[in-house]
Parts: C-alpha cells; structure tokens; sequence
C-alpha cells in the first residue's frame, strides 16, 4: 500500500449509503456462514503479455478505483441490518503467487482454493485479482468480487472497459460508479408504494399453496443447516438439439430460455416425483435506464411455479410455461429476500426458502468475442488479443452450493447450447450430479425431439443409462431345479441321515427324525384327505414338531398356512376360513385356540404314533402308494399379510418361488453342514421360511428360538451359548438386542431385513459381527429379492437382485426411470408369488403385465420409492402409499382404520405412525363419548398386537385440507389421552418409576395407574424399562411382568415385594439433568419422605438434576436416626457419590432446612464449599422453637395429618379417638383410612406405617435434641407468609448464621408452600439462586 | 410523457422496428410486425433494451418488465403505448 493513500483512508471518512434488500440478504448469509464463498463472482484467463501490460491493467484499474465509487464499498453493521460505507481512497488487492514450479493441476486448485478464501465485508475492496505467474511472460489472472457489491453484468461491464482503455479505444458505454448508492433508498421508497403493494398482492396469490420444498432426493441426509459447499458439472447440447430449441422457442413465441426452462422443469418434477416445482430464476434487476450501465448488484431473482402434467406435450407445457415466467416476471421489481419476508413461507433452515433449484439464462451481448471465456468448457482454440496480450479463457468452477440445484445456461460452442448444473454437496454426490446433467441433456433431447406427443409416453433414459439399469438389475440366471421344498431334504437326508437337523427343546434331531416325522404327518394330512391344491392350516407352538408339520404339509403335496398363536382367535379363525384350509395341523394344549369348524389333527398323536421317531435310521423312499408328490408350480404357502381394506391377504406362494429363494441364499450366503442358524422369527412372517429351511437344504442345523419375542437379554444368552454362526432378524429386533447389553459376536454372520436398516444401527452392527448382509423383500415375492453385504463406511443399500430376480425403478408411466431419479421398485422373477388368494382383483392390480418398459414380464408393484444411485446402488426412499413399518411389522394403516371405523359410535378413524408408535384418531359419533381403553382393548380382539394402536386419540374433528381430504400433517402431536385421572406416587419406588416412565415416554407426569402401553408404551420401550429397573433395583425384569403389571402401582408392588432384601440408598433422583452441570440436594422434612418436593421438581428450571434424600428409616425397621448429625453424615454418603466434590447446592423444607443447614456444616469442616442452602419455611433449631411436650396419640394423629398432606387432602384422625383405641388398633386404623384416600399403596402393611411413625418419631426426637452453634455460613430462608404460627421474620434463625441471611417471601402456609399453585413461586425464588453452575 | 407529447403511432413503430431489428442484428425489412417479438428471437435482455428505447422516443418512464410479453406484436404494442403517451391508460394486452 502507498503510504499516501494510507493517510488518506485515515483522515477523509466514508460516505454512508444504505444497503438494498438484496445485499442484506447476502449480508446475512455471510454472518451465518462467514467461510461461504457461494458468492464469489470469478473471471479467469490465462494472458501471455509482457510487464508493460500488467503495469498499464494496474493504471487502468487504479483509475477505475478512484472514478467510481462502487468499486470502493464495505459493509458494516448498522442500526438494523448492514450500512453500506464508500470508502475515499482503496488500494487495489493484488496478490501475487509464482505458480512456475506448480503443475497445471495443482495450479488449477490453488486458483479455485484462492478465489474461495473468503471476504471481510467490512473491508474495501470487496474484489481482489490473484496474479500467478507460470512463465517468463505468462500468466493466470483470477478476479474475483463478493456478489454483494457487484454483480455479473458490472463485472462484464468493467472487463469491456478495461479492454477498451487497453486498446485505447472508445468506452463501448458510460460507466455508472455512483447510481448504486441511491439504489437501495428508491428501492425502500418504492416499496412502500401503491405499486409495490400491488405486486406483492398477485404475488401472494401466485404463489399462494405452493408446496413448501421440492425433494430432491439427494444421496446425503440433508445437513440441519446448509454448508453453501458445492460442485459444477459441464453439459452440452449437440448443435441438432439446440436447433430444435431455437425452433421450438419460434414457433411458441417463446425464448430459449423459456424452452429449456421447461425442459428443467419436467426434469425436476420427475426427481421430486411432484407437479409443480418452484425454480428460482436471476433477473437483471436494471429496469431502470439509470441503471443500465451502473456498477453494483442489482440482480434480483424471481421464483417460477411450474406445474408438470405429463398428460400433455411439450409444446402445451411450453405454452403455458411461456405464461408462468411473465407472470413471475411481473413481479421482478420486488427484492426476492423483501417477499420471502412479507409472504413468510414455512421455513425450514436447512433448505433455502421458496425454492431449492435454480435456473439461469446469462448472455453478454457487448462482450459477445469473450463468451468462450465464462464457459466451464470453453472451446479451447480461444483466444483473444487485448493491447498486445494474448488471453485464453482459464475455467473455473464458482457460486456453488448457493442452492441444492442450479442450471446455468446462455453460452454456445459450435453451435449447441452449453451450461453448467451446479449442486450442494451437502446432498449430491459428484456421480449423482454427472447423471442429472446427462439426463437433462437426454429429457431435452426427447422432448424437442417429439414436442406434439404426450410427455408420458415418451421414453426416458439414455442408452448408456438404460444398459446401466440392465446390468444392475438383474440377478444371475441360474437355472432352477425341477424339484420341490420336501424333496431336496430327503436327498438332503439321504445323504446326511445322522447329521443333526434341529436343535429344539433341548432336543436334537437328525435329519433322519426329521424325515420320519415329515413322513408320518405327510400321511396324517393324505388321510385326512387334504392332498395336492388343499391348504392345510398348521397352529403349533415353536419347537421340532412345527417344522415337521409344516414340511410334511408340503410332502402330502398340499400348501400350508401358518397360525400363530399369539395372533388373536378372530384373526386366526379369519385366516383359517379365507383360506379354506380342509385340515388343522395342531397340538393339545393349544386347544384354546383352535379356529372353530376345521377337523383338527393333533401333531401330539401324530408324531408319538410315528414308529421309531427316536433313534437312528434309514431314510426310507418318499410317498406311500397313491401319493401324488408336489410339482414346482404348485402351492407351497398362503401366508397373511396387513390388508389396506381391513382385512388380511393371504399371499399365495409357489414352491419354484421359495425353492428359488433358498437356493440363490445358500449361494448368498455360503451356507455349509457346519453352520447352524438361530431362528428366532414367528412363523406368521414369511421370512420365517428362510429361518427353518434354509439351513435344512445346505446340510445345516436349525436352532429354534422359543424364548419370548422381545426378551433380548435372553436371546443374547442364547447367541452366545447355542454355537449359532447364522441368525435373520428385523432392525427391531437388533436394537432390542442393543438396548439388552449384547455387544456382538464375532463368529456370527447376520441377516438383517424386514425394514429399512438405519444407518446408525449398521455402524453398530458390522464390526460386531461375522458379516452383516441387508435383504429386502416383500412378501409377494418370496421373502428376499435382493441382499448385499453392508459396509457401513459407503452406506447402506438394499444389496443386488437375488438369482432369477430382476428389479425395475419405474415411474407412474410405467417407463424407467433414470439412474438418480426415485420410481417405484417392481419386481420380476422366480420370486413372484401366484397372487393373492382368491383375491383376483387385488392380484391384478399388484401383479402387472404389460408395462412399457417390460412388456411382456409379469411384475410385482411394491410400492416402495427407491432410486439406483449412479455407481449402481440401490437406496431405499420410503413408501409410496398408507403402508407402513413399524418395529418390523407391515402394517395397512387403512386396515387398523378399518376395524375401529367398524366400532359403535366411531363416525371416522385415521391411523398414523409418529415417533415409532402407531396413534389412532377417532372422531365420536354424535352424543357418544368413546373411552380410548375400551377402543384399544376391543382392537386387541381382532388386530395382532403390533396393529392395535398404542395410543388412541379421541378428536372433536379431523383436519382437512381444502379439498376435503383429511391433512393427515395437522393431527395434533400424540399426547396421551386416558380415561384415568392422575393420581402422584405414593413412595420412593413410584417416584422413581414415574420419572423413568416420563422420560421413556416424553411426558411430562404420569398418573400411577395409567396403563404403560395405553400411554404409547411399546415392546421396544419395555425393554429400556426393564433395562432401567435393572439399573435402579439391581432386578432382572421380565418384559412380560410389564404385560401383566402395567401400571406404575402395580409394577412398583412387583419391585417393593422383594425390595425389602436389597439394600437401597436414600438418594432418589426426582428428575435427571445435564451430567456437566451440579445437581440438586433436597433433604426430607419431618417423618422422611419426599413427596413434598414432587411439585417443586416440576418448576425449578431445567438443566441441574434434583435428587431428593428419603429417611432410611422408611425402608427397613430400625434403621431410623435419632440425631441430625448422624442423618447428614449418613446422607453424605450417598450425596457424595453422586456429586464427589463441592460446591454443593442443598436444600429442604420444613426440617428438611436443618438437615441441610447441618449437612452444609460438616462438608466444610471438610473443605468443601457449598454454594447454595435454601431451607423452605424452616424454622431455626433453636430452643425457643422446640414445641410442647406431646404424647403418643398427639404424635400419632399429627403423624396421620402429615401423610395425608402431600396428596393434597386430609386425615383427621383426632388424638383422643386414638387414644382410646390401644397402640396396634390406633394404627390399624390409620392405615385403613390411609390406604382409602390412596395416601398409601393398597399393599402396604402395619409393619410399614410403623416404620413411617418411627421415622416420624426419630425426626422429632432429633430435632429437640439439635442445638447446633452459630456458624459462618450463608442461608437462603424461604417464609411461608400466611402461617399463623409467628416464629420471627427470620424464623429464628439471625442468631444461627454468621453469613448472609437472605429472607424472601412467599405466599402460601407452611404446609401449601410445596404444593401448587405456591411451589411454582418457591420453584422461582430458588431459582434466582441456582444461576449456571458448571460441575 | 412531456417530451414527445405528438410522437406518432408511426413514430412508435419506426422506433419499435428500428431498435429490435438492431437488438436482434437483422434487417428492418425482415421483421413482422403481426408476429410475436419472441419469434423473432427477442427474449427478456433485449426485452429491456428495446423497452429502454421505448422510453427515450417517447418520454415516458418505469414502463412495465413485461411490456413486450403482454403487446407481443409491433402491431398491437406502437397503438398501446400512444394510449398510454396521450396519459390514458394501456388497453388490456394478450398476456393479461
């Protein structure tokens, strides 16, 4: 810097000129995200010239500088937002680099590195020129400016200008440096106008109902707020196809711009999968003739609503296209960020607001010799002379991650159009990016090729795309064998007869058992007539005889359907019925649940007549006369699944498909004699197929899982001790195995399918395991259709086709879709099931054929959005319709809506997934009042337990869209809606359970009687609660005891009915906090308990936990103190190993105060610092305080008024009625009378009312024998103001504490101070106290 | 509108041919006036240009971004903006 032009940036101060719109826009991006460098406006050439010339571009520039004063601005910030500042004198920002040792590559990342190093608003200038000299008289030049200040039509303007005081020739215009400071005053002037309202008005209205966002569907989660990180890709138009462009623009009266912008917009909706698309398009923003030629940034970006019909044709799309860019147009004179603000859209931050794709259309007419030059792909024989320089363009990326999607166009190389698709890499990847291009390039490229036919029928992908999506979709050709299920295990058995087959019931079959077994039940079905084409229900608990039944069923030739027992009697006997099964295969003691009116066979007699079941044998030749054996295309299964109308679909399965299934798995997987799969999953799942035979067709073992569903810690056992190496099971259930403590098992390969594996789960899983596979399929087609080995590093897919299967991603045209672009997933193949049985209506319209872009192929629709990434994965985007996954389970929103729609006086029902938890919405029939229980219970009769609604929610009406279709997004939050009224824990172990059952639950309190799974409880939550037992009582629960104990009274009676041999501390944590942050000590007022801190918890501000200290007393006989100095060291104790070292913050009520004021005084005898001693309407232990002789019926009848408070009722039990009665029947009676108001659990005893009273009794024998000395600590006194009693203003305390006493008011008595609506008061006073107190 | 308060219909149009067949590089002669500007090529950048012009011939200012969209045709755009010189309002254009 020259020292003169220093002096005088120091003496002259700047002209303050305020910002327009668009530049506080920009303004406030650069605060969020100061490193962004989205905005950054780059020109780049390579220039062969000698030092003269640099020394003349340095006048010429330093000249530009001093003429014109838009070229010396900053910002800084002002009253409200930024203020524009023109600086008197700025010198020019060159920074030299020799890049001459630098090779073309690393020079090409230093420039884009350089050009991204991001301004300081604050400082002039806000442009810079990097010199790097790669030669003798070579070098690159990059200018770069921040968009805040210029934009591209000044930086072209400028380059013209510089080009012609170069060439000494006449300016091509004159350059306006000063118009830009009266820009943003018009602006705001106008925009107070008539005029202004006017616009915004239409604009309101067109752009009312817009939706929100367009999902782009990237390859990455989209980060919470966008990192402005980006890439640029080239793409070209051949010279044909931008001829069809120019045409077509002719003959509709339209521009280029217009032409490819609907073209854009096909594109976008395709990707969307939605209509209409908003596309935010730059406009010049120089409407006024002051403007045309001024420096500054005045373009303005205006949004486009497109709307897509695929119905019509190009040329209808561009006509009407033509009318939506001049309607958006019109308004081009409002500041894009002044309309986001005045229309207030929904936002969300992590997308940019009203559009997410953007659309440009740059052309510099006066620059048109250097066009080449603003190209990401110049032609590269360009070149152009200025002054005796010679420049070459340098391309370089820039602006990118301005938006998720942003084309660029305007430029032309031989002819055909050119342009660049920029992306966020928040979302994209590079891959993703070079194959939008490449469709965009192939949508125009079909579009202007036939503009008259309708869009959908125009076929999409280009040839390299279309072979793409062949060799990635189809699975190996492998032929399939001519066999059936049955018949592959005799061989199997043949050949290995001695090898054990199953590992069930403690028991070990051979494969020679097996096939025995098989047989005997293969005869028991012939005989009882149920051959080829019959369905034959199987109803069998878990174990050997199950598989028997089941492969027998299939020996005899007929189809099996399997029952689970646990489903509900309706829904069995519905299956059992629907599938006319002519034959139950069952067992005894299942009696109660046997679908009426089918012939039952009990497995029991079946397999005990069996001759030589046990033992060793031969495996003799199949079929007894007159059997006719199963052939491959016959039935194998009719299994049921969730049905959208309300009722189950059985999917009818063909041997060939499950054949196909098994043996393309055994290749997946490798399957060996020596391996043994863990089967955990109910037979009512068709993956369980996968589980019995698999194993059996490879020469392995089965090991059957029968402990409970969702009782991980025993399965984990299990894992460990059965020598498994395989195990499939459902993400649910994987995460219940986590939740269990199961922490992998490295010989154990994994199947993991059945719903979408999250990402976080299959980081945990993999390196845990042998190996970890993700399958899909749905069961139309046979349990898995594709499967593939999960590296969680690249993320998870859905794995490749499984043999004979083929996968097609097709749009709602049936066309396929290209790779990048999400379509619904169809699949075709050996997998496919017959159908639905008899349900031909259905099968048609799930199994298609005809489609165009397989036309003579029968495909499955599954409804479920996925996309081929480009590098050939297949991700996994949802569903397309109501269906959904829950915990594993498939689940038909419409058939739970169905069954309570079904319901006396339910006039509507919609059903949602929220939270993984399924919440029903009832609407009443009117003068009907519904009780949410009743519904859930009555669901329970006819719905499987993952289909009954955990919460059920009773609505005045539903919310509808305009339209009158229900607005499933405004159903209120699920919040838990029981007909129970709350009632407040009654001791220790309610307390504690209550705040594990908020937290599990996300409520804010929860009524001991309320129902676990009514208040949204689910199995996955169990099993933390279980966990959380564990961890608080040191008791393994069974998840089952929830079942049966559901309420918090009933399970904490489970938990006290043996508490009382484990030792527990005195510490109970009334609510947990921030673990950085110290908690909170509440000590227990007169008689031990802490109850009366429930209220209090509720309102002291969140962040510090609050641990409460409960009289030891209360829990075991003679263990109460009698002095205050041995209760606080006691309590310290426990204290300190929850918060080891000070400052502490303590507190209590009533003689709560005392034991703190004490439990203060011996941490500072040992050097520990406490911070905060709040005592709660405490009065002083000082003589003067201690209360009249009382004797034991007075004591009793104050010790029954006292339980009685916390509940917010009262016990009057007068001192000479219980004088009367004797000690023990004093006592009976209070207890009766307790236990009637519900002050004390229905289960208690005289034994535990007497340790109350002994609590009770030791609390006041050490509070009359407590006198401590004065001392030097600070307390903070809490008055209860409406207390008759008069104790003093201070209570007594002044001569006590040597520090600051702090007396504050409260309302309230000394009983209602801890109870509302005076608790939240004392909860506010303290919290005056309790500021941030780092640990 | 106090420059030119006599400009012509005619006058409209010359300057309309003139300045869109110069935007656009192409012979006055060659230019329909029944025919939609866009036909010819014109698009939102010279929209603006000739727009410009427009004002200069005839005195008048903030003329409408979509002025050349809603008269698309030197036929119905010169009679429009006399109207609107003579301090009359425009007639209703097509893209209305």
């Amino acid at each position: 810097m020259e020292p003169l032009a220093s002096t005088l940036v120091q003496t002259r101060a700047a002209r303050v000129v305020p910002a327009s719109s668009q530049q506080v826009g920009l303004w406030f991006i650069h605060q969020a995200d100061p490193s962004c460098a989205a905005y950054h406006l780059l020109f780049a050439a390579e220039v062969v010239a000698g030092p003269e010339v640099g020394d003349r571009v340095r006048e010429v520039l330093t000249d530009l500088v001093r003429e014109h004063e838009a070229l010396r601005v900053c910002f800084r910030p002002g009253q409200d937002g930024p203020v524009q500042y023109v600086e008197h004198a700025v010198p020019l920002d060159l920074r030299h680099r020799d890049a001459r040792h630098l090779d073309p590559d690393a020079l090409r990342r230093q420039v884009r590195a350089d050009s991204r190093a991001p301004f300081d608003l604050t400082a002039a200038p806000l442009w810079r020129i990097h010199l790097y000299r790669t030669g003798e008289e070579s070098w690159v030049v990059a200018f770069v400016a921040h968009h805040i200040a210029v934009d591209f039509w000044s930086l072209a303007m400028l380059l013209a200008e510089v080009r012609s005081r170069l060439n000494g020739t006449a300016s091509l215009f004159p350059l306006d440096g000063s118009a830009f400071a009266d820009h943003a005053r018009n602006q705001s002037a106008y925009l107070a106008s008539g005029a202004a309202s006017g616009l915004l008005a239409a604009e309101a209205e067109r752009l009312a109902e817009a939706p929100s966002s367009i999902d782009l569907c990237g390859d990455r989660p989209r980060p919470p707020v966008p990192s402005h990180e980006g890439g640029s890709v080239p793409f070209t138009l051949s010279p044909a196809v931008s001829d069809g462009v120019r045409v077509l623009a002719r003959e509709t009266a339209s521009t280029r711009y217009m032409t490819l912008l609907a073209a854009y917009n096909v594109m976008l909706s395709r990707l969307s999968g939605q209509p209409e698309v908003l596309v935010g398009t730059p406009t010049s923003g120089r409407l006024q003739r002051r403007l045309r030629h001024a420096l500054g940034n005045f373009v303005n970006t205006v949004v486009v609503r497109g709307h897509v019909d695929e119905a019509s044709t190009y040329r209808e799309l561009l006509a009407a296209t033509r009318e939506r860019v001049v309607a958006a147009m019109r308004g081009q004179e409002l500041p894009f960020p002044w309309l986001v603000r005045m229309l207030a859209p929904q936002r969300d931050p992590s997308r940019t607001p009203l559009f997410q794709a953007g659309f440009a259309w740059d052309r510099l007419p006066f620059l048109a010799n250097m066009g080449q030059f603003f190209l990401l792909e110049p032609d590269p024989s360009t070149a152009v002379t200025v002054a005796g320089a010679r420049l070459r363009p340098y391309p370089v990326p820039q602006q990118e991650g301005q938006t998720d999607l942003w084309a660029e166009m305007g430029g032309e190389r031989d002819g055909g159009y050119v342009g660049v698709l920029r992306y966020n890499t928040d979302i994209f990847t590079e891959g993703t990016a070079r194959g939008l291009a490449a469709t965009f390039v192939a949508t125009v490229e079909a579009l202007v090729g036939r503009p008259d036919v309708p869009m959908r029928q125009l076929s999409r992908c280009d040839r390299q795309q279309a072979a793409a999506l062949d060799r990635w979709g189809h699975g190996p050709v492998r032929e399939l064998p001519d066999t059936t299920l049955p018949a592959l295990i005799r061989a199997q058995a043949g050949r290995t007869p001695d090898a054990t087959a199953l590992v069930a019931d403690g028991e070990q079959w051979s494969y020679a058992r097996l096939q025995r077994a098989v047989d005997a039940v293969a005869a028991a079905v012939r005989t009882a007539g149920a051959g080829p084409g019959a369905c034959v229900a199987v109803l069998a608990e878990r174990g050997a005889p199950l598989v028997a039944a089941l492969l027998g069923v299939l020996e005899a030739g007929a189809a099996y359907v399997p029952l689970d027992p646990q489903l509900p009697a309706a829904r069995l006997g519905y299956m059992a019925a629907d599938s006319g099964a002519r034959l139950l295969l069952t067992q005894e003691r299942l009696r109660a649940h046997w679908p009426a009116e089918i012939p039952a066979c009990r497995l029991d007699d079946v397999l005990a007549d069996g001759a030589g079941l046990s033992g060793h044998g031969t495996v003799r030749e199949p079929a007894a006369a007159g059997a006719h054996p199963a052939a491959s295309t016959d039935l194998a299964y009719v299994l049921y699944t969730s049905g959208s109308t309300g009722r189950p679909k059985g999917v009818a399965v063909p041997h060939r498909a499950l054949i196909n299934l098994l043996l393309s798995m055994r290749a997946e997987t490798g399957f060996s004699p020596s391996d043994g799969l863990l089967a955990v999953t109910t037979v009512s799942f068709d993956i369980a197929a996968l589980e019995l035979f698999l194993p059996l067709v490879a020469g392995g073992r089965v090991i059957m899982w029968d402990g409970a569903a969702a009782d991980g810690a025993a399965l984990a056992a299990r894992i460990a001790e059965s020598g498994a190496t395989w195990i499939q099971a459902t993400p649910t259930s994987w995460r219940m195995l986590r939740d269990a403590g199961w922490d992998g098992s490295p010989r154990l390969h994994v199947l993991c399918g059945g719903e979408e594996l999250p990402a976080e789960l299959a980081d945990f899983l993999a390196p845990r395991v042998a190996s970890l596979r993700n399958v899909y399929g749905p069961t139309e087609t046979t349990v898995w259709s594709t499967a593939g080995v999960v590296r969680p590093s690249a993320g998870v897919d859905l794995g490749s086709p499984l043999a004979n299967t083929q996968l097609l991603v097709l749009d709602g045209s049936g066309r396929r879709v290209e790779p990048g672009f999400p379509g619904e997933l169809h699949i075709g193949g050996a997998g496919l099931a017959d159908g639905y049985w008899r349900r031909q209506e259905l099968t048609a319209e799930r199994f298609v054929t005809g489609l165009p872009a397989a036309p003579d192929r029968r495909l499955y629709r599954t409804g479920d959005r996925v996309r081929w990434t480009s590098d050939g994965r297949l991700l996994y985007h949802g569903r397309l319709d109501s269906q959904v996954k829950l915990r594993g389970h498939r689940i038909e929103l419409g058939e739970v809506e169905a069954t309570f729609q079904a319901m006396d006086g339910v006039a509507a029902a919609v059903a949602v997934v929220r939270d993984d938890r399924l919440v029903a919405y009832l609407v009443a029939e009117p003068g009907v009042t519904l009780a949410p229980s009743a519904l859930r219970t009555s669901a329970a009769l006819t719905l499987p337990q993952y289909l009954v609604p955990n919460l059920v929610i009773i609505l005045p009406e539903l919310p509808r869209t305009a339209n009158h279709k229900i607005d499933r997004s405004r159903l209120p939050a699920p919040s838990p809606e029981t007909d129970v009224p709350f009632t407040q824990p009654r001791d220790a172990v309610e307390i504690t359970l209550a705040r594990v059952w908020g937290e599990l639950l996300g409520l804010p309190q929860v009524s001991i009687h309320a129902n676990f799974f009514e208040l949204g409880g689910h199995s996955l939550l169990a099993v933390q609660l279980a966990a959380a037992v564990r961890a608080e009582w040191g008791r393994e629960l069974p998840v089952s005891t929830l079942l049966t104990h559901g309420t918090i009274a009933e399970l904490a009676a489970v938990i006290r009915r043996d508490e009382q041999d484990t030792v527990r501390g005195p510490l109970v944590t009334l609510r947990r906090g921030d673990t950085a942050r110290r908690p909170l000590f509440l000590f227990h007022p007169f008689g031990g308990t802490i109850f009366c801190y429930l209220e209090l918890a509720k309102h002291l501000p969140p962040g510090r936990a609050i641990h409460a200290l409960e009289a030891p007393g209360l829990d075991r006989a003679g263990d109460a103190e009698v002095s205050v100095e041995e209760m606080a060291t006691r309590y310290l104790a426990h204290l300190r190993e929850a918060q080891p070292h000070g400052p502490y913050a303590l507190g209590g009520w009533c003689f709560g105060g005392v034991i703190a004021f004490e439990a203060a005084g011996q941490l500072h005898a040992l050097g520990e610092e406490t911070d905060l001693i709040a005592a709660i309407d405490t009065r002083a232990p000082v003589p003067a305080n201690v209360p009249e002789g009382a004797d034991d019926a007075t004591l009793l009848s104050w010790f029954a008024r006292d339980l009685a408070v916390p509940f917010g009722t009262t016990l009057d039990v007068p001192a000479e009625e219980l004088r009367s009665l004797g000690t023990d029947d004093a006592f009976d009676q209070i207890l009766a009378r307790a236990a009637a108001i519900g002050v004390l659990p229905g289960d208690s005893d005289r034994a535990q009312l007497l340790r109350y009273f002994e609590a009770y009794l030791a609390n006041g024998i050490a509070l009359q024998t407590y006198f401590p000395d004065p001392t030097a600590l600070d307390l903070l006194l809490l008055r209860a103001t409406d207390e008759p009693a008069d104790h003093g203003p201070a209570l007594g305390w002044e001569p006590l504490i040597r520090g600051s006493l702090e007396v504050v008011d409260v309302p309230g008595d000394h009983n209602s101070v801890m109870y509302p609506p005076h608790a939240a008061t004392v909860a506010a006073a303290i919290a005056q106290w309790m500021g941030e107190h780092p640990r | 509108m106090t420059e030119s308060p006599t400009i012509s219909v005619e006058d409209i149009r010359d300057v309309l041919i003139r300045s869109i067949s110069a935007e656009l590089g192409i012979p006055p002669s060659e230019l329909a006036t029944d025919r939609p500007f866009a036909e010819h090529g014109v698009d939102s950048l010279a929209a603006l240009s000739v727009a410009m012009e427009l004002e200069d011939a005839c005195g008048l200012t903030d003329l409408p971004a979509t002025l050349l969209w809603d008269y698309p045709t030197v036929d119905v755009l010169a009679p429009a903006l006399r109207h609107l010189a003579d301090g009359r309002p425009m007639p209703a254009g097509e893209g209305e």
